[in-house]
């Protein structure tokens, strides 16, 4: 390679690194305990024991029943798949944006009490790691670093070389100085940990266009379904629930309900209600698939798979969380990230080193690689 | 001094980037066995550090 061109992706490596260091130290230290969001969650609330009693579960026009609060309409009803818990989402017929949620027990049909789900702290992790308190800009500029991040990756591969052209692979100079140990280290952690660092950052940059990529699933999709007219309330109460849904998820034998979007709700059209239906296998439990049932007459409608950027969108999450291993890809989703923190702040110290040098105009031999 | 050709400089490092990336998505697509040698194909990617750490660090101490 020429030095030209070297310095060329040094440049670019430099740049790219310091305008994003700052934004994805924040994500790989708030990202820590969100990789182990579930565990904390289950040690800081443990699930209450649940009265299960025997027999058949409640229907869930019984459960829609049980959950009927008065000026409201239901949204979304969802599933424990931990717990025979249904969760049921209502809203004010005239503000929707006013929602309740509440879960029952799927065979007598009482309250179950409310998980705080993560407490406040990890709310508060959580916020900062997935848009800085800024709504949909905050996301953008994350997913914008995700992608410096990347070519930051890209480019510290290509440097890689002219680095170890008199080194072999893995050396660490321990006799050498700060900076040198620092660079080796840097190298050496870089370059092993380069494929999660580009799953885990592309994956991350999709994750950052969820709202702009559901907001077109929803233009395209949702518009092309047949839209009716707004059902009446009687009308949407009228057809039998239970039985539709039935229907709806024995027409796809191979997948498992996971939520149903009510008529009018964001997930459904004005007229049908919307069956969101996920598989059964580590890859297609991410992918889900829609039924939508007429809600005046109950009929299940041909509806098409879901288009492919929402499929990529569905299957980013499990690689940006690491939560589809068990456990152990979980400590080891951990020491990757405390990988990347070492690297960053290694390429952080490393520039900020190499800028007083260029300051003080003293380089010494000894520190040239 | 002998000079590493480009084949020999990322050999380590291609086989670190396949299994990194051959693990994460073998262990979505799989379950059971082939799901847990996929979590351990993504952990060898931290193995070149040990080997940074006690042999090429100790065989650059003991060369000086």
């Amino acid at each position: 390679m020429k030095s030209q061109t070297i310095k060329w992706w040094a440049r670019l490596h430099s740049v790219s690194s310091l305008i994003c260091t700052a934004f994805l130290l924040m994500l790989a230290l708030t990202g820590l305990p969100l990789i182990f969001e579930d565990e904390i969650d289950g040690w800081l609330n443990p699930a209450a024991p649940m009265n299960v009693v025997g027999g058949e579960p409640l229907t869930l026009d019984q459960l829609l029943a049980a959950a009927k609060r008065s000026g409201e309409q239901p949204v979304y009803m969802s599933f424990d798949s931990d717990r025979p818990v249904v969760n049921v989402t209502t809203a004010a017929i005239d503000d929707p944006a006013d929602m309740h949620f509440a879960s029952y027990n799927r065979y007598s049909g009482e309250l179950v009490e409310e998980s705080n789900r993560g407490g406040p702290l990890l709310e508060f992790i959580l916020s900062l790691h997935t848009d800085m308190f800024l709504g949909l800009p905050g996301m953008l500029l994350l997913g914008a670093m995700g992608m410096l991040f990347a070519v930051a990756v890209i480019s510290g591969l290509v440097l890689y070389a002219p680095f170890m052209r008199r080194l072999p692979f893995a050396t660490l100079r321990s006799g050498h100085s700060v900076r040198v140990r620092r660079l080796d280290s840097h190298n050496l952690l870089g370059v092993m940990a380069t494929a999660w660092l580009l799953v885990v950052s592309l994956s991350g940059v999709v994750n950052t266009l969820e709202t702009p990529l559901l907001a077109q699933w929803r233009s395209e999709q949702l518009a092309s379904w047949q839209v009716m007219e707004q059902p009446t309330a009687a009308e949407v109460s009228a057809i039998n629930l239970d039985r539709a849904v039935t229907e709806a998820v024995a027409s796809r034998p191979d997948l498992t309900l996971q939520f149903i979007a009510f008529a009018g709700s964001k997930f459904a059209t004005q007229a049908h209600h919307a069956v969101y239906l996920h598989g059964n296998t580590p890859l297609t439990a991410r992918i889900i698939t829609p039924i939508l049932i007429d809600s005046r007459s109950g009929a299940l409608l041909p509806t098409e798979s879901l288009p492919w950027y929402m499929t990529a969108l569905a299957l980013s999450r499990p690689l940006h969380f690491g939560d589809y291993g068990g456990f152990p890809l979980k400590l080891l989703w951990a020491a990757l990230d405390l990988v990347a923190i070492a690297v960053l702040w290694t390429g952080l110290r490393l520039w900020w080193s190499r800028r007083r040098e260029q300051h003080s105009h003293s380089p010494t031999a000894s520190e040239r690689v | 001094m002998k000079h590493n050709t480009t084949s020999q400089i990322f050999a380590a490092p291609l086989i670190c980037l396949l299994l990194g990336s051959g693990g994460l998505i073998a262990a979505l697509l799989f379950d059971g066995l082939v799901e847990q040698l996929a979590v351990a194909a993504v952990l060898s990617q931290l193995l070149p550090l040990g080997y940074g750490l006690v042999c090429r660090r100790l065989s650059v101490a003991a060369n000086r």
